[in-house]
């Protein structure tokens, strides 16, 4: 390697509270290259990343050394390491929004970015250079005059880009830029980050949780663990041939939007910042652990000539690498499910033709805007006993007030059936009778429970209220601790003692204790970490297959949709666009939104091929589109397929509402169209 | 070598490991050392106000002919006032009565505010804006004019009339805080969830939203039994509280104000044992506050 562009060594960082987030990192980036850097919450991949960039909070010490370009930053005083930042080094934030002015307009932050590192450009030259920034992050330059609140999300992170970019930096670091975007978004956002990071000739620190994401884009990765960099080598090697048994747990946690596959969730929980101890820190979790692992330290260590090298910290890792131990040893991928289920039964939950508008004259503003939002417009549902649906789409697509709808008395028309019974014909009692047999596990499971309720009291509410008594009350939320995997000391705890894994878990029992007919999980891993997701998704495929568990999932998630659900119906704009057995649609998608989606899904795979962005760049999807409205397919806008079709075709699609029709036996789709083309890859 | 696919498939989740129990709100309290000195100072003063006649031979009526207006003294431990009597004795039953109101009127006044406030804020619609309106209006009424009114019919009526015109007097503010609160609260999922699962509306106050203000309850009734006893004393040194021959601390301190140059014990002394007993309810308060919030705030 010539001179690296950024070289680490030795580097720690403390926090003020005594959390020793990194411990001791050495890490070299050349020069163009995209270094990706996974781990887990808690791993220390922010803390790194601040301290590379100077950006530590008050308080926090930082040891060792960090090299840009041969330029040591450790020790800087503020003014010289403000200097370096712009045209030194430049930060992609994850969300733009809190970085962003919100007082000024996005094109003068832009600008500012640019005088504050070069005091004597001519207002001129400024405006020109923040035309072509603008230009390409693939922004309209109307979108100047903006103020950051009124742009999407998508388009927040591009301007964020572009002041990353503006200095031209040597580096860039981009921490979770796209965690908050949905997957269309997400693609568009890391092409134009690549784009920059080569027009600036610049490499790029991409840190993620997503391994899918650092699969697509990385030349080379590095996984952190407990503050340390437990492996490092270039993608496809790291992914085809890890070497430490944390990264083989990684890998085969994750699940994969191709197949179905069995997870494996890695044990146990990662060691708090406070940990110390002599031995590798993930001794405690490895399945292969021998006595030494604890007491020794493993070094990152390799084949060091092979360059770039692939560096394990492990002592195993050359029985790894020889075949004596093989990845299966290691972490055993369990057989695959039996997928001869018994057909499911009688539909437990029906949604007909629901339309759900809102109407913005209420309240406060009975003065200003007169006019509807069209929440939901014609969604069609079917749950069967048995079966997991899931209800897939992106923010905004209206999967949110779909599911109010079968729990809240929200106005509407169409149907909502559950059991057979229509929501809106029945009396008072059997409605409430009904709704106890349809449980809900909350996104937040945090907000889910009651910061003042033990874990027993909060499981055992839904059946205080159907009237059981205390010790059978007490047996049956052991029962459903246990089914969730949760030890029985659970119950006398408190929510804020548990991690957010337990937490999803504990809301999981109480949707579980009262034997509902049908659960509905609001993407029940959101924000969970790869390993602990994993025995999440396990567990719920485990309730499936072994107690005929009945669940709506809704998510915007393909991979997670792709290993839990037997159908899917994918929604855009408050519709159902298209409805189909998950392995059917996820082999062959049918309406053109459905491709787009896929084909924007990142695959935890370097070889497979890097996720496009079909949809048209922005406008994204209006997130609330207004009515009443003209009738035609309101994909329009944005469908690949309506670009390329004939005029008179296109007309078709400007003033007629596709219907959800079925195309085969299992399958329906929503497109006047889909049949005539198929856009290739 | 076990295969997952070996583990029953119920429990493919990792068995997530035990929680040592923190314990609960009580054991934090019993941990409190302010919580023990205001307990301690709070039985203190309350056994002192029930056991206290019986250390000296006088009560509170008798009048000795020796000593009219005495400063305090081993004979008159808090001296007497001008007719003779043993200001020991009168500060005890003062104390018992300015207790015994505010202990019912503190709490009366924090629960009116708790179930008004919390299904006000829960139901919303029209019955929020009807309770709402109700606490308006008795905020805009002039209240100590209203007492003035009908203070004849109040001195009649004896002590726990009195407390319970001192709750409706002091609950309106707390009222409208409790509303607050639990409209913030009504958003939060475990709220949701319990409605969701049917929870009737008295089910979900008592269940989520009151402990959930538990801190805020409990400070507003110890900053509650302070303020009654002030505003008993007021109303009593006006003369529309507790009246002569009965005595509260509000009356002794009315009578012994005007005295407090000449003969300061007359003053000082109800007023030192008022202190007290206020700072004694608020010591307490804090700690359980404390108690309440530990972990909840995280949670
Ligand atoms: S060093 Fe030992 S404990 Fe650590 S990962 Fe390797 S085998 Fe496991
Ligand atoms: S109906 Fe037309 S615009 Fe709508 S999805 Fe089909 S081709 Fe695209």
């Amino acid at each position: 390697m010539a001179e690296p562009l950024l070289d680490v060594r030795g580097l720690h960082v403390r926090f003020a509270d005594g959390a020793h987030a990194v411990r001791g990192v050495d890490l070299q980036m050349a020069p163009g290259e995209v270094l990706g850097l996974v781990g887990e919450s808690g791993a220390g991949k922010s803390a790194l990343v601040s301290g590379v960039v100077g950006l530590l909070p008050r308080g926090a010490t930082l040891t060792g050394s960090v090299r840009l370009a041969g330029t040591e930053l450790v020790g800087l005083d503020d003014r010289r390491l403000a200097a370096l930042r712009g045209p030194g080094v430049a930060m992609v934030f994850q969300d733009p929004l809190s970085v962003l002015n919100p007082l000024r307009r996005v094109g003068t932050l832009v600008a500012e970015a640019l005088r504050l590192h070069d005091r004597t450009v001519t207002t001129h030259a400024v405006q020109t250079r923040v035309d072509e920034l603008f230009t390409l992050v693939g922004l309209p330059a109307g979108t100047q005059q903006a103020f950051a609140h009124e742009l999407s999300g998508g388009m927040r992170q591009r301007v964020g880009i572009a002041i990353a970019i503006a200095c031209s930096p040597r580096l860039l670091v981009a921490d979770e830029p796209t965690t908050a975007l949905d997957v269309a978004v997400q693609v568009q956002v890391l092409e134009v980050l690549d784009t920059a990071r080569q027009t600036a000739d610049a490499g790029l620190l991409l840190v993620s949780h997503d391994l899918g994401v650092v699969a697509g884009w990385a030349d080379r990765v590095a996984v952190m663990y407990a503050g340390h960099v437990v492996e490092q080598a270039p993608t496809t090697d790291l992914f085809a041939a890890p070497r430490m048994p944390y990264t083989i747990g990684l890998l085969r946690a994750v699940p994969d939007p191709r197949a179905a596959r069995r997870l494996v969730p890695v044990p146990g929980e990662p060691p708090t910042a406070g940990w110390s101890g002599p031995g590798c820190a993930f001794a405690p979790r490895c399945p292969v652990a021998q006595p030494r692992c604890a007491q020794e330290r493993p070094r990152l260590g390799g084949d060091q000539q092979a360059l770039p090298a692939h560096l394990a910290a492990c002592w195993r890792a050359d029985e790894l690498v020889g075949g004596t131990l093989s990845l299966d040893d290691v972490f055993a991928v369990g057989a695959p499910r039996d997928r001869e289920r018994p057909v499911p039964g009688d539909p437990v939950l029906e949604i007909c033709d629901l339309r759900l508008t809102y109407r913005l004259d209420a309240g406060v503003r009975r003065r200003g805007r007169r006019g509807q939002i069209v929440a939901v417009d014609s969604v069609w549902l079917t749950v069967r006993r048995g079966e997991i649906v899931a209800l897939v789409g992106e923010s905004g697509a209206g999967k949110t007030s779909t599911v109010e709808r079968i729990f809240e008395a929200v106005p509407a028309l169409g149907t909502v059936r559950l059991l057979g019974h229509d929501l809106a014909r029945t009396g008072r009692s059997v409605r409430r009778r009904l709704r106890r047999s349809v449980q809900l596990v909350a996104q937040d499971a945090t907000d889910a429970l009651d910061p003042r309720m033990t874990v027993r009291a909060t499981v055992g509410e839904p059946l205080l209220l159907a009237r059981v008594r205390r010790p059978e009350r007490h047996r049956r939320v052991a029962a459903a601790l246990r089914t969730v995997g949760l030890h029985p000391t659970v119950a006398d705890a408190y929510p804020y003692q548990l991690s957010g894994g337990q937490r999803r878990r504990v809301a999981v029992a109480r949707a579980l204790v009262t034997d509902p007919e049908l659960v509905v999980l609001d993407e029940p891993v959101a924000g969970l970490d790869v390993s602990v997701a994993a025995g999440l998704l396990e567990l719920l495929a485990d309730l499936r297959d072994s107690r005929g568990l009945t669940a709506l999932v809704v998510t915007h998630d393909l991979a997670v949709v792709r290993q839990l659900a037997d159908r899917v119906a994918v929604m855009a704009v408050g519709r159902v666009v298209e409805e189909a057995p998950t392995a059917a649609l996820f082999t062959a998608p049918a309406h053109p939104c459905t491709q787009a989606l896929l084909a924007a899904v990142p695959v935890p795979d370097p070889t497979a091929d890097r996720p496009r962005a079909v949809f048209r760049p922005e406008p994204e999807w209006a997130s609330a589109p207004t009515g009443p409205a003209t009738p035609q397919c309101r994909l329009a806008p944005r469908c690949p397929l309506f670009a390329g079709l004939t005029p008179d075709r296109q007309h078709r699609c400007r003033t007629e509402v596709p219907r959800l029709l079925p195309s085969t036996a299992d399958r329906t789709v929503a497109c006047h169209w889909w049949r005539t083309v198929v856009p290739s890859g | 070598m076990t295969t997952a696919s070996d583990v029953r498939p119920v429990t493919a989740g990792s068995v997530l490991g035990p929680v040592r129990p923190s314990g609960g709100v009580w054991h934090r309290v019993v941990r409190d050392r302010q919580a023990w000195v205001g307990a301690g100072l709070l039985a203190g003063i309350v056994l002192w106000a029930l056991v206290g006649p019986v250390l000296r031979p006088w009560d509170a009526t008798h009048v000795d002919l020796t000593a009219f207006g005495q400063p305090p003294s081993a004979r008159h431990w808090f001296g007497t006032n001008d007719i003779g009597q043993d200001l020991y004795q009168q500060v005890l039953v003062g104390l018992r009565k300015s207790l015994v109101v505010a202990l019912v009127a503190a709490p009366v006044a924090t629960a009116l505010a708790a179930v008004v406030g919390a299904v006000a804020g829960l139901a919303g619609g029209w019955v929020d804006r009807a309770l709402m309106a109700g606490v308006d209006l008795m905020l805009v009424v002039p209240s100590f004019y209203l007492l003035v009114l009908c203070s004849p019919a109040l001195a009649k009526a004896g002590w726990p009339v009195l407390a319970l015109v001192i709750a409706a007097l002091t609950w309106m503010i707390m009222a409208r805080v409790v509303r607050a609160q639990t409209r913030s609260l009504r958003d939060r999922g475990f709220v949701r969830a319990a409605r969701f699962a049917g929870a009737p509306l008295g089910w979900v106050v008592v269940r989520h939203i009151w402990p959930n203000l538990a801190s805020l309850l409990v400070a507003d009734v110890t900053v509650g039994v302070g303020a009654a006893v002030l505003t008993e004393a007021t109303m009593s040194y006006f003369g529309i509280g507790v009246r002569v021959p009965d005595v509260s601390l509000g009356t002794l301190l009315a009578a012994g104000g005007p005295a407090a140059a000449t003969r300061p014990w007359l003053f000082v002394c109800p007023a030192l044992v008022l202190v007290v007993a206020v700072c004694a309810v608020s010591l307490l308060g804090d700690a359980l506050r404390d108690a309440l919030d530990t972990g909840a705030g995280r949670g």
